[in-house]
Order: structure tokens, then sequence, then C-alpha cells
């Protein structure tokens, strides 16, 4: 008895179109959705290069860090990213900042700066970097 | 003396009989849900203060009912019937709608496309349990878990049937925490459940998004233009939001909006189960066929994140699959919280919201295929 109303409601058919016309729907979607930057970076690469010599004179060099070899280094790079937290901050969250941007070795790389004087304690439990560092 | 037989004769005590008291008792039972548990208090809560102000008894003829012409409450149901509301909330929900995870992860759509499947197999249930085709695709919609569209789609085939189906689609959308778990874990392995999603996903342009709701609105309406009125009003929002140069529209839109509509929505949607008209075998029959279909819903989506494992290198968790129900964010937030009880270091919350992306638009379009198939 079910199966026949659902045969004579054309419900089979209903059922099967819809769901079809649904993933296709979405499947289209997703794939317009994933070429899209694609599409969008073509563009953008037809766009007149500026000057080479403008370029150059617009991006500063690229400083390469030795992590484990200078410790300074280290400290410039880690400053970039750990201006958000202040002055004045715990080394957990200093630890767990690290580990956030894959920095090599956070425990290590610490302790280095704590032993080299390039983090120094500040008030309440909490350390920051060394004004000339 | 005479007076006052004749006034108390025209109480709503005089005039109450067991079935109103029974549909205040389910509305006390919808505010103390949404109040006291705060499950989905947003809806649930005008919801069940309508089902108690529409079930108080009252003399009929003189324009008070929701069902009577000319009575403010049968004005304010105009909205619902009309599919104005469901628009308007479209409209929020785009507003308040971040792309940008589905944007980065566009594979993860096809879980939400598979999570309207519980739509199209109660379809199926609802026509062998002798509901006309009509009744059966407004039944059917509850499946997307969208509560909105449901009213929509009811609304459009079988305005009778609006009380039922809106309360059906919210109570489960509130009983999410409750559904969905067991079924998640019926479904899928430990193993299965502890898969972690890789987090290195690309970043996504504001060009992209700003293009997305454009590219998005034309691609859905053109293949189900029926959907055009829930749609059109989602992404405008979406497109409103990310352009970033209407602040002030996108921001009343998913503040101000929204939150009138869903007043008026849940209110008058409450108001409209009166119990001559709610409590009847049919409604009982609307409220087991939208367990199934959201259960089926469920499922489905994580079925097909296992069968997206068998031909992908790169394993998904199925899990993600149950997200695919457009009940946003509660769906999304019940797929994190059950993977993480397996692996409290795996975040799927991302992920998860964007399958629960999709499959808002997928549950509109499905709205819209119904429609259309069905339309007169």
């Amino acid at each position: 008895m079910g199966l026949d109303l659902i045969a004579a409601n054309n419900g089979w058919a209903m059922a099967v179109t819809g769901a079809i016309i649904v993933m296709i729907g979405l499947s289209g979607l997703a794939f317009v959705i994933s070429q899209l930057h694609k599409v969008l970076a073509l563009f953008d690469t037809q766009k007149p290069a500026p000057p080479a010599n403008a370029a150059e004179a617009e991006c500063p060099p690229i400083e390469v860090v030795d992590w484990l070899c200078d410790p300074g280094g280290a400290a410039r790079v880690c400053q970039l990213f750990t201006a958000h937290m202040g002055e004045g901050f715990k080394l957990t969250a200093l630890y767990e900042e690290l580990v956030k941007n894959d920095c090599p070795h956070p425990h290590l790389t610490i302790r280095a700066w704590r032993e080299q004087g390039i983090l120094v304690p500040a008030e309440k439990g909490h350390f920051c970097w060394k004004q000339d560092s | 003396m005479e007076l006052a037989l004749g006034f108390l004769k025209n109480t709503g005590f005089a005039m109450v009989d067991w079935r109103y008291i029974v549909m205040i008792c389910v509305g006390f039972f919808f505010c103390y849900l949404s109040a006291a548990k705060n499950y989905e208090p947003l809806l649930l809560l005008p919801i069940g203060f309508g089902i108690v102000v529409g079930n108080l008894p009252f003399f009929k003829g003189f324009g008070l009912g929701i069902y009577e012409n000319n009575s403010v409450l049968h004005y304010l149901y105009f909205g619902v019937t009309s599919g104005i509301y469901p628009s308007i909330v479209f409209l929020g929900l785009g507003a308040m709608t971040d792309f940008s995870s589905m944007l980065a992860r566009p594979k993860l759509m096809l879980l939400g496309a598979a999570a309207q499947m519980g739509i199209y197999f109660t379809l199926l249930s609802a026509l062998a349990l002798g509901f006309a085709p009509n009744e059966a695709a407004s039944v059917a919609i509850i499946g997307g878990a969208d509560g909105p569209t449901s009213i929509f789609l009811t609304a459009k085939l079988a305005p009778h049937l609006i009380g039922p189906v809106a309360i059906a689609a919210y109570s489960y959308m509130a009983l999410i925490p409750i559904i969905q778990p067991p079924i998640m874990r019926l479904l899928t392995t430990k193993k299965e459940r502890q898969i972690r999603m890789p987090d290195d996903e690309r970043h996504v342009s504001r060009k992209e998004l700003v293009i997305f709701p454009v590219v998005g609105v034309v691609l859905c309406c053109l293949l189900a233009p029926a959907s055009i009125p829930l749609l059109g009003p989602f992404f405008l929002g979406n497109f409103m939001k990310v352009s970033g140069v209407v602040d002030r529209l996108a921001k009343t839109a998913s503040n101000a909006v929204i939150d009138t509509a869903t007043i008026f929505l849940g209110f008058t949607v409450g108001a409209s189960t009166q119990a001559d008209v709610f409590l009847t075998p049919t409604s009982l029959k609307i409220f087991f066929l939208g367990s199934i279909a959201f259960s089926i819903a469920t499922a489905s989506g994580v079925i097909f994140g296992k069968i997206m494992n068998l031909f992908m290198r790169e394993k998904i968790n199925p899990l993600l699959g149950a997200a695919g129900v457009s009940a946003v964010p509660g769906s999304a937030r019940e797929v994190h919280m059950v993977a993480q009880k397996e692996d409290p270091g795996n975040y799927l919350l991302m992920h998860a919201m964007a399958c629960n992306a999709s499959g808002v638009i997928g549950s509109a379009i499905c709205a819209g295929i119904l429609w259309s198939f069905l339309m007169k």
C-alpha cells in the first residue's frame, strides 16, 4: 500500500530527481568556489608589474636567522609576532606564541634569551624584551 | 447576579477544555526549556509564549483569534503565510554568515548536499503514510533542519500544516544535542572520530568573499528559481556584510531586522497551534516523520563522509557530515564536541561551520525544488 502510494504520487521520480539536482547544484558551486581563487590570481598576474627597481626599493631585505646560533636575531623576529602581547608578558604566554608560530625549540630559545639577558624580568612575574635587543 | 453569571460564562475559565490545557502545558514546557535550560531560547521562547497565548479560549467571531479575519494576530500571521518573515530571517542570516571556512574547503560542501537526503527519504515516507504530495513535501523539509525554510515551503504548499511543521522543526533543532550524538557515534568508529582535519587551509581573499554571494545567487537560483525568495535575501545579506561599504545596513540586517522578524515569526507560529487545529493525529504523524527526517539527514551526512573517505587520499572526519544539516551553529557545535570527547586536541568547529553553511544553501535549494515540483 505504501509503495503504491509513493508510485501513484510520482514520489520516486521526485525524490531521485530532487536529490540529483541538489547534489549537482552544490557540487557545481563547490567546483566554482575551488577555481575562483585561481581565476582571480590569473587576473592579478595580468596586471602590469611595477618596475623591478621600485619593488626592490619598497621591500626591505629579508633577514635570514639561524635560530639556535643567533638568539639576538631570533628575538628580533619573535618580537614581530609578540608585539600584540604588550610590553610585559608571562613566559608561558610567550612559549605558547612560539609554538603557535612553529618556532623551533621554544624551550631552548627562551632559556637562551633568559641566559643572555635578552629577556629580562619585569613586574608581577612578567618578562619583557631588553630595550636594545 | 445574572450579569455576574453571564460574565463568568464568557470568561476563558468557562470555555476551556482539556485540549487547550494540554497545549498551554506544551507552551509552558517550551518556555521552561528556553528560559531555564537555555535550549534555542531565541526561537523557543517566542514560540512557547505564542502557544500559551494562542490557546487561551475566547469567543469565536470577535476577531480575536489568529485564524479570524481582521484580528491583530491574523495580520501578524500574514508574514508567515505569505513567506515574508522567512525571507527577512534569511536576509539577516546572510548578514551573519561567514563563508570563509566554506570557501577555503569547498569539498566539504558535498556533505551539506548529502545531508539533504533526509528530506527526500522523508518525502517518500510521508507519501507512503498517506499524505498528499504537497503535505508530504512540507513534512519532508523538516529534514533540512532549517525553521524558516520549513515554514516558507509549508506556507506555499500546505498552509494548514504550518503550526505542526514549524513546531516540529524548531523542536528538533533545539534537541540537536540529544538527537545527533548517538547517531554520530553509532555510524562511526572511534578511530574515525579521532581523524584530525588539516589546519593549513589557504587564506581566502576579500575578493573571493565579495564575489561568492553574487556567483552563488546566480548559480543556485538559476538551478532552482523557486528558491529565490530565500536565497536572494540570504546572499544579499552576505554581500552587504562582506562588501564592507554598507556596514550600517549589514548591522541592521543582522540585528534589528532579523530579531524583529524572529519575534513575530516565533510568536505567531506558536499562536497558530490552537488546540482544535493542532491536536490531531496528523500532527503526531508530522512529529514522528520529523524525527525520522532529522535522523536520516544526520545519518546520510555521516555515511557520505565515510564514502568520501573511500576515494580521498586525505581522509576527512565523517562526523562533519552531521553538520551538513543547516541548523546553524548547533549541529557544528555538536560535531565539534563529539570529536573533542574522543580527542581533546581535535578542533573541528571551523570545518563543521563550512558544512553548516552549505547545508543552509542546500536546504533552501531543496525547498525551491520541491515547490517547483508541486507548484500549481
